[in-house]
């Protein structure tokens, strides 16, 4: 089966609101098991827009015995988290531990979430102490990962230039998609955080633990970086 | 690059950072410096590239893999008895009342027969005619009331509400251990 069974349903999408059709999208296997799909895209529209009210009531309702309440929490932010992840660990299976690891934390400690709070940034800051903990690991057995920009500069050298004409082939998100996998865990996630989640610089950066004004640097040399890789120069 | 270069784009990234749209952004700079306005095109196509950037897609299995870990998770309690609290504060209150009724030598309502004495009331008060009616209708009432509650002031009735109390608090501490134990299971 292939993985891609996700549907695409850009023409639901608000003009007013920030995102596109491109990243909501109802889960193909909810709708073939008989779920509503107004509903399914419903969620997907809230856990885009980053609604605290309907996280709320979700959260609320988990609380009061409504298992089904989580469910749709887990529908509409596995895709999202599990990005995130992905953009930290670049291992699917280190990515999917970490999904599934995020989502149980987070049903245990549910009743000491501060409701007040968007539930999405409280999720992402579980993963990111999972994917950082995964990091770790991977460190302690051997493999060295580089958390962040090691230096500023970023030399155009051969490597980079093979990077850069793989990168060239497939349309322009595709290849962002690339070059972000390109970038060091932190900042790729913060990327993610900033630009498709739609977090300020600040609440990425408290999710990520770093300070607002790292986080402003990264996100500079990572924009930097990524019009090197695909082709445009500073 | 000059100074104005610098500023330019130092704009331009405060404006993407902020998340606003860069066609906005409109300087005479960018039309009489080419470099400038390449680094605007360049800056716009990256934002609209990361607008349109999809998500990574899951394996379809993993969502399942998470819902039938979470089934295994112990649901929270949906007959939330959420009048334990209130009720253990009430308890607590009529058991104070009621260690206070036994240690306390003295008739539980002398206290008010004792503070409506002429001289504990203080003299400003009494300059103020329409308050001081107020407070005679008060105290007419509060004696009506009190009066009337005398006669189920008796000590057996005082040791049943406090056996009562006893009883609630120790519901809501088993309530409590409960919830603790399945948490941490």
């Amino acid at each position: 089966m292939p993985d891609s069974t996700w549907l695409t349903v850009s023409s639901r999408w608000p003009d007013n609101v920030p995102g596109n059709g491109a990243v909501l999208r109802a889960p193909e296997w909810l709708l073939t098991q008989g779920a509503d799909e107004e509903n399914a895209v419903a969620d997907a529209f809230h856990a885009q827009s980053g609604d605290v009210a309907w996280e709320s009531e979700c959260v609320a309702r988990v609380l009061s015995g409504d298992r089904a309440a989580f469910d749709r929490l887990v529908d509409s932010y596995t895709a999202r988290i599990y990005t995130h992840a992905f953009r930290m660990t670049r291992n699917r299976e280190e990515a999917e531990d970490v999904v599934q690891e995020t989502f149980l934390r987070a049903y245990r400690k549910l009743a000491s979430f501060d409701r007040l709070r968007p539930f999405r940034n409280w999720l992402y800051a579980i993963a990111t102490n999972l994917a950082l903990n995964a990091l770790r690991a991977r460190q302690r057995r051997g493999q060295p990962v580089a958390l962040d920009f090691d230096s500023d500069t970023f030399e155009i050298n051969s490597q980079l230039e093979d990077a850069r004409a793989l990168l060239m082939r497939g349309d322009v998100a595709g290849r962002l998609a690339q070059a972000i996998g390109m970038l060091p865990p932190q900042p790729a996630a913060l990327v993610h955080l900033h630009y498709m989640e739609g977090m300020s610089i600040r609440e990425a950066a408290d999710t990520l633990k770093m300070t607002e004004d790292a986080a402003k640097v990264a996100l500079h040399r990572a924009r930097k970086r990524l019009r090197i890789l695909l082709g445009e120069r500073e | 690059m000059n100074d104005t270069c610098s500023k330019y784009r130092m704009s331009l990234r405060q404006q993407f950072d902020a998340g606003l749209g860069l066609e906005e952004v409109t300087d005479d700079h960018a039309a009489t410096c080419p470099e400038c306005r390449a680094y605007h095109e360049q800056m716009a196509a990256l934002n609209a590239a990361f607008f349109m950037m999809p998500l990574e897609v899951p394996r379809n299995v993993l969502v399942q893999r998470v819902k039938s870990r979470l089934a295994a998770e112990p649901a929270y309690a949906n007959d939330a008895r959420w009048w334990l609290p209130a009720a253990s504060l009430c308890a607590g209150a009529l058991l104070c009342a009621c260690v206070l009724y036994f240690a306390v030598p003295i008739d539980p309502w002398a206290w008010w027969d004792y503070a409506n004495e002429t001289s504990a009331t203080p003299q400003w008060m009494l300059g103020e005619i329409s308050l001081a009616q107020e407070i005679a209708s008060a105290q007419t009432l509060w004696h009506d009331l009190s009066g009337a509650l005398a006669p189920f002031s008796t000590p057996l009735l005082w040791m049943l509400a406090g056996l009562a109390a006893l009883l609630l608090m120790a519901v809501n501490g088993a309530e409590a251990y409960r919830l603790r134990t399945m948490r941490r299971s």
